[in-house]
Order: C-alpha cells, then structure tokens, then sequence
C-alpha cells in the first residue's frame, strides 16, 4: 500500500478533473470546491483516507471527493438533501417520463446544460457527469456514489431522458422569448 | 430516442467539464498545505496523547474530591440555633480569657513569695554564727 505523500502524489493525476467534480458536488462553488478538495489531500496525507486497491484509483478518488463535500455541506443543507432524496425517489418510482421532442437532441451548450443538471435529481446529475465528464462506466459511477449497479442503471436511463426533456423544454422556452 | 444523440450530450459535457475543471488551483500549494496542516495535526495529537493521561490520573481525582465535597457542604447537618446562642459573644470570651490570665498571674506571684521549711534553718544559721 502506498503511503500517504506517494498516494498524494498518485492523485495529482487527476488534479483537475478532481477539481471539477468537486465543483460538481459543492453545487457549482468553486470556493467550496476548492476546500472540498484542500480537505481531501489532508484526509489522504493523515492517513483517515486510504487506497484499499478495490477499485481504480480514480473511483476512489471521486468517491473521497463525494463523500468529503457532502460532509462539508452536512447541516448547512440538511432539507434540502432530503428535498433531493424525495425527488430521486420520485424519479425513480415516478411516472416514465415522455419521450423527448427532436430538439432535445441539438448540442446544448454548457451554460443550458449546467441549467438543466440543475433541474435533475441530485443522483441523476450525479451519475450523468460521472459517465460523460469523468468516462466512468455505470459500476464504476455505482461504487463512487455508493448505490447498486441496478439502481446506478435506473437513475442513469431516467436521467438521459429526463435531461433530454429539460433540455428540450428550455430550448423552446428561449425560442418563444427570443420570437416575442 | 435516436442512435447518434450521444456524441452531442458527450460534447456539451465535455466542454462543461472544460470550463469547470480550468479554475482548478495549483497542485503543489495544496499539497504543502495538506502536509503542513498534516504536520500541525500530529503535533496535536502528540499534545494530547501527552495531555489526556494526566488529566485522567490528576483532573478525574481531583473533580471528585470536588464534587464530594459540595456534596457535603450541601447535605451537612444544620448548626441548632440553641447552640448558636449559647456561644458566647467573641469580646466577652476575651473578657473572660483576660480574667483567668490575671488570677494565674496572683497565683503564680503567691508562690514564689511564699516562705519554705527550709527557710528557718538559714535564719538559724545567722543567728549562731561565731563573732
């Protein structure tokens, strides 16, 4: 097992992309995202947080990341995570969603995807950054968020329709602005 | 849901994870930072693994002596008042103290004027002494 300073050393290959998944998970802060991160290395560097080999080495890191903002948004937002446990319940016991208008399928740039994450449940943005942004597969996107690969599949469908919605939806409301 | 919308999504993301993994700050700085906190953090604990053992052998004793001896001053029996008042006020004490000093004084001075047995035979002793 590597010790702390080579572990540090390990993931600074991810430096960046750690970065912005810890924007991702500091709800677009990147003041928070950065402490998020500066907490990471000292949790690595003191030991609390240790490569075990189970998974890559870019899961875990994603995951300590995840876990570490979480426990740094921990009683600041405690309605609002059980906001978002209620509506990724609903969106994963819900109604289907309907299939999306051809719009939806127009590259969206990122200002209109950022928006439209943010309609997502809290797990289907999630799961949807860790596939496209951080090339995850599906399992590897289940261990960083601690679900079943079963449940990570479900939020990860429901999303990609959902987001194709949203997306859709916000492109005609610009349209009609945009005509009026 | 057509077969080619994938690339697209995968598109607007990529440029998303761009824009937000730019403002990333130097590796390095919070790799020394880490450390130095790391560092800070040991010699804290190094305080406190020193600390915490003599605050169990000396701090623990010492709130229960404490807290035995507010027990006691709280359920100590009450002082009747009879007692209270047959305790002599503190001038006349000393009055009485004075007194006792001074009748020891007479008697000692009694004492040592008092004439001894002995005391005749020095007498004697003058009278028959030899021109």
């Amino acid at each position: 097992m590597a010790s702390p300073p080579e572990l540090i050393d390990q993931v600074s290959a991810f430096h960046a992309d750690a970065f912005g998944w810890a924007v991702a998970c500091s709800g677009g802060d990147p003041e928070a995202a950065a402490d998020t991160l500066q907490e990471c290395y000292v949790k690595v560097a003191t030991g609390r947080a240790a490569f075990s080999g189970r998974s890559s080495l870019k899961t875990w890191w994603l995951a300590v990341i995840r876990l570490t903002a979480f426990e740094q948004r921990r009683g600041k937002q405690r309605w609002q995570r059980r906001v978002d446990a209620f509506r990724d319940w609903l969106a994963l016991f819900g109604r289907e969603s309907p299939e999306p208008p051809e719009q939806a399928f127009a590259s969206p740039d990122p200002d209109h995807l950022l928006a439209a994450l943010a309609q997502l449940p809290a797990r289907q943005a999630e799961i949807l950054r860790l596939h496209f942004q951080h090339d995850l597969s599906v399992s590897e996107a289940a261990a960083v968020m601690g679900v079943s690969v079963g449940s990570a599949r479900q939020h990860y469908e429901r999303a990609k329709k959902r987001l194709r919605v949203i997306l859709a939806t916000n492109a005609q409301e610009a349209l009609c602005d945009h005509a009026s | 849901m057509p077969p080619d919308n994938e690339p697209d999504l995968k598109r607007a993301f990529a440029e998303l994870h761009r824009r937000e993994r730019d403002p990333a700050p130097p590796f390095a700085a919070m790799r020394e930072r880490a450390m130095n906190r790391t560092a800070g953090r040991q010699s804290s604990a190094a305080t406190n693994r020193t600390i915490t053992p003599l605050l169990w052998i000396w701090g623990a004793p010492a709130a229960l002596c404490m807290a035995m001896a507010i027990l006691w001053w709280h359920n100590r029996p009450p002082v009747p008042d009879s007692a209270i008042a047959q305790q002599p006020d503190s001038s006349q004490r000393v009055e009485q103290l004075l007194t006792q000093i001074e009748q020891q004084f007479k008697f000692d001075e009694a004492i040592s004027s008092s004439t001894y047995p002995t005391d005749a035979l020095l007498t004697q002793a003058d009278a028959t002494e030899i021109p």
